[in-house]
């Protein structure tokens, strides 16, 4: 790949429960280039989360190296790491994926206030237009207790987006939907990779979500068994 | 990544939104979680409410007590003998009497020369015991504990003295007023009553009622004879009509007050000099006054009824005219001299201002303000102002732990929401402030209720106009009425603690908060 915007090598990561270690990652080698839309299978307990937390540098590995954007960021402090999280990553979690006492259009806001150099009509801008794209617009003062499964997962989608970040991680997005919400939900993610070039990189135990993927990834004990 | 610019408006604008999110979060959390939010807030609002009313309460009592002491008998300052025990004062300490202050008429200029005294009140303090043909079986020696003082200069700088009985003494004239305890404690003990020498039979407008039944056998008296106590010197008996018996309106407590001389009979009694020289006393006032003491009551103690002239001839005789012609009364022994200041704000100035000239001339005095004068009675504002704060501590210490508590909990229980803020960006110290910034709205909003309630306490109360029983509270009052004060210092002082303590309670959450990790928000359960 000419051009990575992500590469890992020999990545690993080992828990400890009590003085038992449990290998989750055993060296990982992985190239995700821009604009790729591609999915992380496997069983349960391969490793998934784990490596898709690392790339999100929500965790630490144990061992190698993940570079972003051709830089290493293994060591980085917590501060910068956060402001890398914020400022080149979104996520699109599960569940808990928004702050319950804000409504739709603070909630998609949050990231750009955090960015603090946005002037309010900026903001504005940004995130109506990725409410817009998510078709959230008659839902905008709703807050998440009174939005669907499917309404939180894109309110979180426009919420990742709206920073322009260039890789999206979303660990089993459509776990708690059925599979209609959850086809949906795939749907708009592709049409957003598709619009902006914007790198998703997902994990699923769902056939019928898998089939979206342009490049599949498969992970078995921790270790890389397809690259797709 | 844009990079952050130090100062200018862009920065501005970065603190403006960063709080305003803070801000915006934290009030809709409290909203959200009313019912904790509630709990701390009533508990900051009680303990802003006992802490103002409290600290009202105190200030005006110890502003009270000053203007009842300084008032009504300490004045602003006093100037004492340097020798003084350190533990002596006028009120709380009776037993102890104050040296001389040497060189008197040198500090006594340097005083009449300072620019800030108004006025200024030779006085002495001391005890005397009384000779009393002792009837009465309890062994009590009769002390009295009288003020030697001008009378006339007293009454113009303390005016607080209400006569029972009697009149007040006239300038130059010897003689004493009884505190009416004094006259009631005599009488219960001696069963003789003591009376004005201008009118003796006014007794029965002020008989105690123990003597109700049997007027025949009471014994009344229209003189005292009495000694100094002195560990220092010897003293002289002497004999001091009573001209009148009296009350204090400002200084009652505990059922006790003292009884005031005219200064010269003191320096007598105590043997001190008068102010023109020493007194001589002839041979015969020599042994008079060493007459045994029967003897000496046989001539004084008697019915007065049908012994009018006996009576004044026998003093004739007997009372060694003290008031000597051309006496300069602020010449003669002074233990205590009393300033009264045009300025009373003004004290520190000064006591600094008379140390210094004291030292410069080398005079051996000093001079201490009214709570120092005042003992243990001064110290009462200061003991209930620490009870208070105990209490105050206790309450916002429960509210500490409460709000620790509440924090705590809530922290956790929301640490899936807290560690997916983190993922999407927030730095770790953003939590920290979160927390911070709900607490304080919490204080804010809860603890200024409090003040007002506070104020509208204090307000209330002092429009009541509560009266004061006799007593002790009447000199804590300051006058008859209790007048709460409450002033911008008060309102700063409550300002601060409340702040205190919520940062305080914050710590352990926050740093609970600080330690949640992205992680947290996709850890599984
Ligand atoms: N915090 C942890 N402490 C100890 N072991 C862990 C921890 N998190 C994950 N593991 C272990 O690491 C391995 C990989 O876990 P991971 O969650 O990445 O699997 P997964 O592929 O996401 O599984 P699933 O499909 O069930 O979500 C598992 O064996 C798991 O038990
Ligand atoms: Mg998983």
């Amino acid at each position: 790949m000419s051009n990575p915007i992500l590469h890992l090598s020999g990545v690993t990561k080992d828990y400890w429960l009590g003085k038992v270690k449990v290998p989750a990652l055993r060296g990982i080698d992985l190239e995700i280039g821009k604009g790729e839309f591609m999915s992380i299978k496997g069983p349960s307990g391969s490793g998934k989360t784990t490596l898709l937390n690392i790339i999100g540098l929500i965790d630490n590995a144990t061992g190698g190296s993940v570079l972003l954007d051709g830089k290493d960021v293994t060591r980085e402090t917590d501060k910068n790491m956060t402001r890398l999280r914020l400022t080149k990553i979104g996520f699109i979690f599960q569940t808990f994926n928004l702050i319950p006492v804000f409504n739709v259009i603070e909630n998609v806001e949050f990231p750009l206030l955090l960015l603090k150099d946005r002037t309010p009509a900026e903001r504005r801008r940004k995130t109506m237009e990725l409410i817009d794209a998510v078709g959230l617009r008659p839902y905008v003062h709703h807050r998440p207790n009174e939005l669907s499964g499917g309404q939180r997962q894109r309110v979180a989608i426009a919420r990742a987006l709206v920073t322009d970040p260039e890789i999206i991680l979303a660990d089993e997005p459509t776990a708690n939907l059925d599979s209609v919400t959850g086809k949906s939900i795939l749907e708009a993610m592709k049409e957003m990779n598709e619009r902006r070039q914007t790198t998703f990189i997902f994990s699923t135990h769902d056939a019928g979500v898998l089939q979206y993927a342009r490049r599949i990834v498969e992970i078995h004990d921790g270790l890389l068994t397809s690259r797709g | 990544m844009k990079s952050e610019t130090a100062g200018g408006p862009a920065s501005g604008r970065a603190f403006l939104t960063h709080t305003a999110l803070l801000f915006k979060i934290a009030w809709r959390n409290i909203w959200l979680h009313r019912g904790k939010s509630l709990i701390i807030g009533i508990i900051l609002l009680t303990g802003t409410v006992v802490m103002t009313v409290g600290n009202a309460t105190i200030t005006g009592m110890d502003k009270g007590l000053q203007k009842t002491l300084v008032d009504g008998l300490l004045g602003d300052l006093m100037v004492i003998a340097q020798s003084t025990d350190e533990a002596w004062a006028l009120l709380g300490n009776m037993g102890k009497s104050a040296d001389l202050i040497p060189d008197f008429e040198k500090v006594r200029d340097v005083v009449t020369n300072d620019p800030g005294i108004m006025k200024f009140l030779p006085m002495d303090f001391g005890m005397f015991m009384a000779v009393i043909q002792a009837d009465s079986a309890s062994g009590q020696p009769p002390f009295v504990v009288p003020l030697g003082v001008q009378y006339e200069r007293y009454l113009e700088m303390f005016s607080n003295v209400a006569i029972v009985k009697g009149r007040g003494l006239r300038p130059g004239e010897s003689g004493i007023l009884l505190h009416h305890t004094t006259a009631d404690r005599l009488f219960k003990t001696y069963g003789s009553i003591f009376s004005p020498v201008d009118d003796p039979y006014a007794f029965t407008n002020y008989l105690p009622p123990e003597a109700g039944s049997n007027l025949a056998s009471v014994i009344i008296s229209t003189d005292l004879i009495i000694v100094g106590i002195s560990d220092k010197k010897a003293t002289l008996d002497i004999r001091v009509p009573i001209i009148g018996i009296y009350s204090n309106q400002r200084i009652e407590f505990g059922g006790q007050g003292f009884d005031l001389i005219d200064i010269q009979s003191y320096r007598q009694g105590m043997n001190y000099t008068l102010g023109d020289e020493e007194v001589k006393l002839s041979a015969s006032e020599n042994a008079m006054l060493n007459m045994d003491e029967n003897a000496l009551f046989a001539s004084f103690s008697e019915n007065v009824s049908g012994a009018g002239a006996v009576l004044g001839d026998v003093k004739s005789l007997m009372v060694k005219k003290p008031a000597v012609k051309a006496v300069d009364y602020d010449r003669g022994g002074t233990e205590i001299l009393a300033l009264r200041l045009k300025d009373r704000r003004q004290a520190e100035e000064v006591r600094g201002r008379l140390t210094k000239a004291f030292k410069e001339k080398n005079l051996k005095a000093k001079v201490i303000d009214w709570r120092k004068a005042a003992g243990t009675l001064a110290n009462m504002a200061s003991v209930i102002r620490i009870a208070l704060f105990v209490f105050v501590g206790f309450v916002f210490f429960v509210a500490g732990i409460v709000i620790v508590n509440t924090l705590a909990m809530a922290t956790m229980e929301r640490s899936s929401e807290l560690g997916m803020m983190r993922a999407v960006g927030a730095q770790r110290g953003f939590l920290g402030e979160m927390l911070l910034t709900e607490t304080f709205l919490l204080a804010v909003f809860f603890g200024g209720i409090g003040m007002v309630v506070g104020a509208v306490i204090v307000k209330i109360l002092a429009a009541a106009q509560i009266q004061s029983t006799p007593g002790l509270l009447v000199l804590v009052f300051g006058g008859n009425v209790f007048n709460p004060l409450m002033g911008l210092k008060d309102f700063v002082q409550g300002g601060i603690l409340l702040t205190l303590v919520t940062l305080l309670s914050v710590i352990y959450p926050a740093r609970l908060a600080q330690s949640i990790t992205p992680l947290d928000a996709v850890s599984r359960d």
